[in-house]
Formats: structure tokens, sequence, C-alpha cells
């Protein structure tokens, strides 16, 4: 079975958004998009600035994992399409490091299933950010 | 037949590597313990344990060739 791959190297960039957007001109029979940006936020963590994210993961877990939850969030809502990407790898702050993007005949199931899937994504993906500090040092992000 | 090990995350702090080999001890529990007494700082560590990329429960065997990971909790996104 060939395994979508969700990964990508470095930030998510704007012209990729637009291009990935552009693309869906052609399926007439969407009425709605949703899309979910993650951004890497430059967080002051006692006095000391965050100013990028390294995104390391269980790739092929992840995959695994991504698989199911793709199919779970298609039985689930009346979806078009569903497209996921996030970074591995630096991100500075103010970058994007996920993209996820659901299209459907009628909004929302749109905007639940995008909702649902970034939920999903960030409890239960084998992701690591290790956020890095201005000067030197970082400590692990932990999702909340 | 030695089982590959991979650690992720903080846990490659506290180990100082990325991945080991080791001969299989037989269940996930007995993983569990001798990878403590290995690494003495993963003890006060968070982590669930994969066994071929699915999340391993405790009485589970590993099968040879088996590829186990140490996960901290995810912070994806």
């Amino acid at each position: 079975m060939q395994l979508k791959n969700i990964f990508k190297e470095g930030a998510i960039t704007a012209s990729f958004i637009a291009d990935s957007i552009a693309k869906h001109a052609t399926k007439t029979e969407i009425g709605g998009h949703n899309i979910f940006l993650g951004q890497v936020r430059a967080d002051q963590i006692d006095e000391k600035l965050v100013i990028a994210i390294e995104y390391t993961s269980h790739v092929d877990m992840a995959l695994e994992k991504m698989h199911e939850i793709r199919e779970a969030i298609f039985a689930k809502f009346p979806l078009t399409c569903m497209h996921i990407h996030h970074s591995l790898g630096i991100v500075k702050a103010g970058e994007i490091c996920l993209f996820v993007f659901t299209s459907s005949k009628h909004r929302k199931a749109a905007i639940d299933a995008c909702s649902e899937c970034v939920e999903r994504i960030k409890a239960e993906l084998p992701i690591w950010g290790k956020e890095i500090f201005e000067g030197e040092g970082y400590q692990w992000k932990e999702n909340n | 037949m030695k089982i590959e090990i991979s650690f992720f995350g903080q846990l490659t702090d506290k180990t100082g590597c990325n991945s080991i080999l080791m001969d299989n001890p037989g269940t996930i529990t007995e993983f569990r313990n001798l990878v403590i007494k290995q690494y003495p700082n993963l003890s006060n560590a968070k982590f669930t344990i994969a066994l071929n990329n699915k999340i391993a429960l405790d009485n589970e065997v590993i099968p040879k060739n088996a590829k186990l990971a140490l996960m901290p909790p995810f912070s994806g996104g």
C-alpha cells in the first residue's frame, strides 16, 4: 500500500498554499473549503525568545496513523478531498508548519472535518517539536 | 537476533543516541525494564512504546526482527 507522504522539509510556503487552492478550480462540485494553517509562534519563555521549531517524527508510524485518520474522517464527513502537509526540520517563527485543507459540497462538512483532523494530528501523530531559543539553548515543545 | 530500538524527541537527550540494537527480551514489559536499566535517566521520563509502528501493550510478545520505538508525548503542529 502506498501511503501519502504528508511531510515536507522546512516551512510550507504561501505560494505552495496558493497553488494548492488554485488546483481545486476544476473541481466544480466543491462549494466550500476550509483551511487550517499552523504557524510557529515566537514565544517568550523565561526571557528567552523562540526563533524556530525543529520538527522530527517517527515517519513510518506517522504516515500509517495519518492514513488511518484520513480513512476515518472520509467515513465520517462527506468530503470531496482533504490535503495535509506537515513540516520536518527547521521552521522559523512566523512561518507555516502545518497545512490542512478540506473541501466539500457544503461548508459544514469541510469546517468540521478540518477541525477534527487538526486535533487528531496534534494528539495522535508521532511528531516532536524542539523550540530553538535565540542565542543558544532549546526546550521540547508540549502540546496542550 | 537483535531488535532495533529508536528513541525520539526529548528521550534522545536522556539516552544520548537515536537508536540501539538489543537482544530480544521477550515482552514489552521486560523490554521496558531493561531499557530503563540501561538508561536510568529514562526512569522519570514519560513515554509510550511502539512495536512495528503500533502502540504496544505491556504483555505483548516481541516478534523476530521487531522495531521498537520509545516515544515521549507528541508535539506536532
